[in-house]
């Protein structure tokens, strides 16, 4: 694993030992566990990382869905250098529900765009299903968010001037493909939205707008789906609905759920929590729900 | 998809009611201008082509004034010596000269006033060019029997409906106080300014004015088969020697047409150039527009992009929607300038002036290419802003608040 090197060119440090499970740099840890299995010699960043591997080592053989390596983002704020990202080190497994914790101001959100290609990396990799995406054009960039991701985000983010069924129509139009009608209907009376379809956005409550952004998300039928706070915006019992489709995705459509969240609740129910600290992953795993 | 990013972007534009209206006013407001001069100009035009066919092909016509600006001629009053101009009856290929004058004066019948352009001329001459060069026929009753009667022919319109009763060959009308006996009217040459005449003999018309021995202009006839431009040269030389009018032109028709034809050229090239400042400040009120609804849409840019859009995909919807105000502006300047023309021609035509705006005469193909101007237009002063949007990263355009 250790010799999965990108774009890491500063001289005379020493090899990465990467966790094989969360992708952490585990020379960066204080503590790690070793673990030899076959063999072979595995670093993991906590017990919870090594009780996953255990359970299913072909798994984490295989190559994660997405990979974050040393990723770093660097804003230029009215001329002023901020490091919202400092080097993080990631695995995504393909079909899990991952949640990323920590502060506000952590960057949790820009590593989520990360992942979701909605922002690109100061320097650093980022590896989806297998490709390189610093070798993607623009338009590779929009046809991969399309279709392999799908976004929910804490304001909604409907379109105003577009009815609920064209803010859903829109990314099957953005990836050229013909709009399915009678499948978006079909999915407005799943979520039972079907007599508020034509209407506007602001016509409809926060959680309607937020389950159609979710069927919205759905649209290209993508593999992975990637909310920023969903509940964020929503009451608690309204929030729970929508945690609950997201997570009934997760676990009968096999879609990978990756969110962004305060909310410890939600954690509790994750396959891997991320914490992020000042720009840094300073835990992999379900034991330091201190740092949220 | 074009359609369906054509209904995404009309949705949009409605979304924005106002500002969307009132930059498409700015586009309305040049088109509409430039249309109704457009529409007008043709029709001016076709009225004065119209008069001008009225000087048969065998006529040339004298009057005091340069060629290239005929008014100050005409206003200025100057007058050539008859015997000047009817020695040019000496030159080869002239049939004979007519001299004429012309003059408003005051009208009366049975008590009611009106002031009406007098045309004088030698009856006998005169009434045989009308007829046979100029197609001016006799409607009823007949021409004077000689120059020292008095004896009047009303054009078409003064005898119908100048005066609130029709008057008859047989009436009497007085013209500056003199008695004058309606012999005969004339058919209907189809111009206002034409029909709305009276004619007289050029002795009674100087009794009248009081003016003795000048001729405002002359109409000269050609024998057949002369030769025009000779016969024009030597009528210009020959009259070149007389000192009464300095500045004097000979007319031809083909020359006459073509002097309209400059002037109203050189109206259309001013036109063009306030259409083309119109447009451009049109223009920069769609850019600016365009500028602000990139910057207050950049949101939903964001979520676009973040939802699959490209950068062609951005693009197109913002040129689509800049094309389109500029399309609107320009459908709608082309209806209201449209419909403006044709009031005006309507409230021209009361005042007596028929003819200056019609369907018929409207250059289709004209406002063919003014839509498809005011579109290219409208493309053009959205691809900055566009390009802004397209080049919106993502999470950058969702941050903005």
């Amino acid at each position: 694993m250790s010799s999965q090197k990108i774009s890491d060119h500063r001289p005379k440090e020493p090899e990465k030992v990467i966790d094989p499970v969360c992708g952490m740099d585990t020379g960066k840890l204080e503590k790690t566990i070793h673990y030899v299995w076959k063999g072979q010699r595995f670093s993991f960043c906590g017990p919870e990382c090594r009780e996953r591997f255990e359970k299913n080592p072909g798994r984490f053989k295989k190559e994660p869905l997405i990979i974050l390596r040393d990723v770093r983002k660097i804003f230029q704020l009215s001329g002023v250098e901020t490091q919202a990202l400092r080097g993080v080190d990631l695995h995504i497994w393909e079909g899990d529900f991952v949640v990323i914790i920590g502060a506000s101001g952590s960057g949790k959100s820009t590593t989520l765009n990360m992942m979701g290609l909605l922002d690109l990396p100061s320097s650093g990799a980022i590896q989806i299903k297998g490709r390189d995406t610093s070798t993607l054009s623009e338009a590779e960039l929009a046809a991969m968010r399309s279709r392999a991701f799908g976004f929910v985000f804490q304001q909604f983010n409907l379109i105003p001037w577009l009815t609920a069924f064209e803010n859903v129509a829109l990314p099957p139009l953005f990836a050229r493909q013909e709009v399915n009608e009678k499948k978006l209907i079909s999915l407005f009376k799943d979520i039972g939205l079907e007599e508020r379809m034509a209407h506007r956005p602001k016509e409809l409550s926060g959680g309607e707008q937020q389950r159609v952004a979710l069927l919205r998300a759905l649209a290209n039928n993508p593999d992975i789906i990637i909310a920023d706070e969903p509940t964020g915006n929503l009451d608690s019992e309204t929030g729970e609905k929508i945690l609950k489709m997201l997570i009934d995705l997760n676990q009968q459509q096999k879609k990978t759920l990756i969110i962004v969240t305060h909310d410890a609740s939600i954690a509790k129910r994750a396959d891997q929590i991320i914490t992020l600290k000042d720009g840094i992953v300073v835990a992999n795993h379900r034991a330091h729900m201190a740092y949220i | 998809m074009f359609k369906k990013f054509l209904i995404l972007t009309f949705k949009g534009i409605r979304y924005r009611t106002l500002r969307s209206w009132l930059t498409i006013l700015g586009i309305v407001i040049g088109i509409m201008l430039v249309v109704i001069i457009f529409a007008l100009s043709g029709g001016i035009q076709k009225a004065v082509r119209d008069t001008l066919q009225m000087f048969g092909s065998d006529l040339v016509v004298i009057f005091p004034g340069k060629e290239t600006n005929p008014l100050v001629g005409f206003l200025g009053g100057q007058k050539f010596r008859e015997k000047d101009l009817m020695a040019l009856e000496n030159i080869e290929g002239i049939d004979f000269v007519i001299p004429m004058d012309v003059a408003m004066m005051n009208v009366e019948f049975k008590g009611e006033k009106k002031s009406v352009m007098i045309h004088a001329a030698p009856w006998k001459r005169y009434s045989e060019v009308l007829e046979s060069s100029q197609g001016v026929n006799l409607a009823q009753g007949r021409w004077p029997l000689s120059d020292q009667v008095n004896e009047t022919v009303l054009g078409y319109l003064t005898a119908k409906s100048l005066f609130k009763k029709n008057v008859w060959p047989g009436d009497e009308i007085i013209i500056k106080s003199k008695r004058m006996k309606v012999v005969g009217t004339i058919t209907e040459i189809g111009s206002q300014m034409d029909d709305n005449v009276i004619f007289v003999s050029l002795e009674i018309f100087r009794n009248l004015t009081g003016n003795r021995g000048g001729t405002g202009t002359a109409l000269v006839k050609l024998k057949s088969g002369a030769d025009i431009n000779l016969v024009t040269r030597q009528i210009k030389f020959q009259l070149g020697k007389q000192e009464v009018v300095r500045d004097f032109s000979v007319l031809t028709p083909e020359k006459a047409d073509k002097l309209v034809g400059n002037v109203l050229s050189i109206v259309e090239l001013v036109l063009i150039i306030i259409a083309f400042i119109s447009l451009i400040v049109g223009a920069v009120g769609i850019m600016n527009t365009m500028y602000t609804s990139v910057l207050e849409r950049t949101r939903q840019i964001g979520v676009m992009k973040a939802i699959g859009a490209t950068y062609d995909n951005i693009l197109s919807l913002f040129l689509i929607e800049s094309g389109m105000i500029g399309l609107f502006g320009g459908l709608l300047g082309i209806l209201l300038g449209l419909l403006s023309a044709y009031g005006i021609g309507a409230v021209v035509a009361r005042m007596g002036i028929r003819g200056i705006f019609s369907w018929s005469a409207v250059d289709y193909y004209g406002l063919f290419a003014v839509l498809l101007i005011t579109f290219i237009t409208g493309v053009i002063a959205g691809i900055l802003p566009a390009r802004q949007a397209a080049k919106m990263e993502p999470a950058q355009a969702l941050r903005y608040e």
